[in-house]
């Protein structure tokens, strides 16, 4: 007798759609975009896949763990696309249309991929979204905030809080203290996972994990080097040159002597002491009993003495939304991603008790230039997960 | 009703340690005589298969075994579906070892994991890659994407392999070490916080065979007896 082949499974944390489903997250993104195009955003679609290197190049290594990568049958390492902005970037970039005369509107759907290593998000799922590129003025980026929140109006859902917080005004605060800008993403990054069970010591211990305190220098000791905050950089130089030949023999792959000298000097000159660092975390740890009200943020940065103008920027852009009603400021909105340098924002859906991330954006100047285009006029967007959305749309 | 299916590791410390494993458990396992490869456990509906170890886990997979003794970074690193193979017992306790990056010993700049992260972003900015020989391309891959280690390339390579920064043909090495001699002896230090994986010698099997509730302590007799019961 013939046996019958065990079926296939679906994979882990993917879903099929019924019919209904399908329909309501088809409505919900032709809502959205059709939204977007009536105030002059431009449809575009990019390929699903794209080389690795351009997701790797956008997040600096944070996207990469959720990346789904392979080598294609030409044997080139592409990846499924986690969203929408890098590809956008890339293909608007090749096509010469980033220049820093025009301003250029561009709205998107499809679907986006991440490998979430729990059981509670789907790995594919559709997003909706739109980048602005060409200005760097805070009507942009209330412009932006309009729209996101516009968008949901138009789907319907009500009991949206939209939580507004700015990279740029932590990096005002954290450039009072002296640190390496590898300390500094640090602190941002693990500034929002910052609640009841994880606080300063937390954060302190971390960072002592990675050998960001004081990096780790115990091996000037074998190189019969002495480093201390008066040290002359010059004189440091020279000895590491006569010691380093004498020390090293045996392969060094593909790093040359003087690789391993200037890794050492750069170390020696980012170290940051533990003192620095403990009252740049204090800091940054006191600006959330102040979330909420710029009154009382101006305050807080005046008693320190530390100017910035970012907190004005964040200010106006507030003061530019026309729909207030759901804005919440709220400096812990960082997201995870080291790109951002300026407006960030979470949309979040109140579900019974519970709230629910639906969307977010923010302001990622820089993004451009790192990816290769020579782009320096500013750039910012948001995005919303539709099937998310449309799953409240269908409960409701 | 076919037997079931038990692949042990043909060679090696892993071939010894599976035998007296069995053993301790008072099941005896027959070689056959005239074939070398094949054998049965007396007294059990259960054939032996001795395979080699790279390929007990394929070998399950693809439902040429039920159950096999395999070293677990094996496991993990040929595991091509998740849903049709499961770990019964991950500790036998034995074939235990650790896979670790090792970087040259003249890398005096380099301990720790974070300092493989600036160390491949210096070679990226000079046009180079971070080259790591292993056998291991997926948990040492995993591994380093999860430490922040973003930019290398790993190449493949089979035995003796720790002479691969000598030979020029790789920066670093990712191997299955007990002692670390060899490592040692090749000019190479492991890196402080980079063990991949620690590994010892466990069994798996075919999903669909295993019970719910299946005993969960280590005697190897009554788990294969209800393996056998559950399948008639």
């Amino acid at each position: 007798m013939e046996k019958t082949p065990q079926p296939i499974e679906i994979l882990k944390q993917f879903s099929d759609k019924d019919q209904n489903s399908v329909n309501v997250i088809k409505r919900s993104s032709d809502l959205v975009e059709s939204f977007l195009s009536s105030r002059g955003y431009v449809s575009i679609d990019t390929p699903i896949i794209e080389k690795t290197e351009l997701f790797i190049r956008k997040a600096s290594g944070d996207i990469s763990s959720q990346l789904y990568t392979f080598e294609d049958p030409e044997g080139v390492l592409v990846s499924l696309r986690p969203d929408f902005t890098a590809s956008v970037i890339r293909s608007l970039g090749n096509k010469r249309l980033l220049n820093d005369k025009d301003s250029l509107k561009v709205c998107y759907s499809g679907p986006v991929f991440r490998f979430f290593n729990d059981d509670s998000n789907f790995r594919q799922f559709n997003q909706v979204g739109c980048e602005f590129f060409g200005s760097k003025s805070t009507k942009a980026d209330s412009e932006v905030i309009d729209l996101a929140s516009g968008s949901i109006e138009k789907l319907g859902l009500k009991d949206i809080e939209i939580r507004v917080g700015h990279i740029g005004v932590l990096l005002d605060l954290l450039s009072h203290f002296d640190l390496p800008s590898r300390s500094k993403l640090f602190l941002i990054n693990e500034f929002r996972l910052v609640d009841k069970s994880y606080g300063l010591e937390e954060i302190l211990n971390k960072a002592k994990s990675q050998n960001l305190l004081n990096g780790n220098l115990n091996f000037l000791n074998e190189l019969e080097i002495s480093v201390n905050k008066t040290n002359d950089i010059k004189k440091i130089k020279q000895e590491l040159t006569m010691n380093l030949e004498k020390k090293i023999d045996g392969p060094l792959g593909s790093r040359s002597i003087e690789d391993i000298r200037e890794r050492i000097i750069e170390k020696i000159i980012s170290r940051t002491s533990f003192e620095d660092f403990n009252e740049a975390t204090i800091a940054l740890l006191g600006l959330i009993e102040l979330n909420g009200s710029l009154e009382k943020l101006n305050k807080y940065f005046k008693s320190r003495n530390i100017k910035t103008d970012q907190l004005e920027r964040l200010e106006n852009i507030i003061e530019g939304v026309s729909q207030k009603d759901s804005i919440v400021i709220d400096l812990n909105v960082t997201r995870n991603l080291a790109y951002y340098n300026g407006m960030v924002f979470d949309i979040f859906y109140e579900n019974f008790d519970k709230s629910i991330t639906i969307g977010g954006g923010g302001r990622y100047d820089e993004l451009p230039n790192n990816l290769g285009y020579q782009f320096n006029s500013g750039a910012l967007g948001f995005a919303f997960n539709i099937d998310l959305i449309s799953e409240l749309i269908e409960k409701k | 009703m076919n037997k079931l299916r038990l692949l042990l590791p043909s060679e090696g410390a892993l071939s010894e340690g599976a035998l007296e494993l069995l053993e301790n458990n008072n099941i005896s396992v027959i070689k056959e005589k005239s074939r070398k490869y094949l054998g049965y456990i007396q007294g059990m509906d259960v054939d032996v298969l001795f395979q080699r170890s790279s390929d007990i886990t394929e070998e399950v997979e693809s439902g040429n075994g039920d159950l096999g003794i395999v070293g677990l970074d094996r496991y993990f690193e040929y595991r091509k579906n998740s849903y049709s193979t499961k770990v019964i017992i991950e500790n036998l306790g034995f074939g235990k070892a650790k896979l670790v990056l090792a970087c040259p010993n003249s890398w005096i700049d380099v301990s720790y994991l974070s300092d493989l992260s600036d160390v491949a972003i210096q070679l990226r900015n000079k046009g180079m890659d971070l080259r790591i020989a292993t056998k291991y391309p997926k948990l040492v891959r995993d591994f380093l994407k999860q430490a922040g280690v973003n930019y290398f390339v790993l190449v493949s390579a089979s035995g003796g392999f720790e002479a691969a920064p000598i030979l020029g043909y790789a920066d670093m090495i990712a191997d299955i070490t007990v002692t670390g001699t060899t490592i040692r002896d090749n000019d190479l230090k492991i890196i402080k916080d980079g063990i991949v994986f620690e590994s010892q010698a466990s069994l798996i099997g075919k999903k669909s065979l295993i019970p719910e509730g299946l005993d969960s302590s280590k005697d190897l007799k009554k788990i294969i007896n209800q393996i056998l019961t559950n399948r008639i």
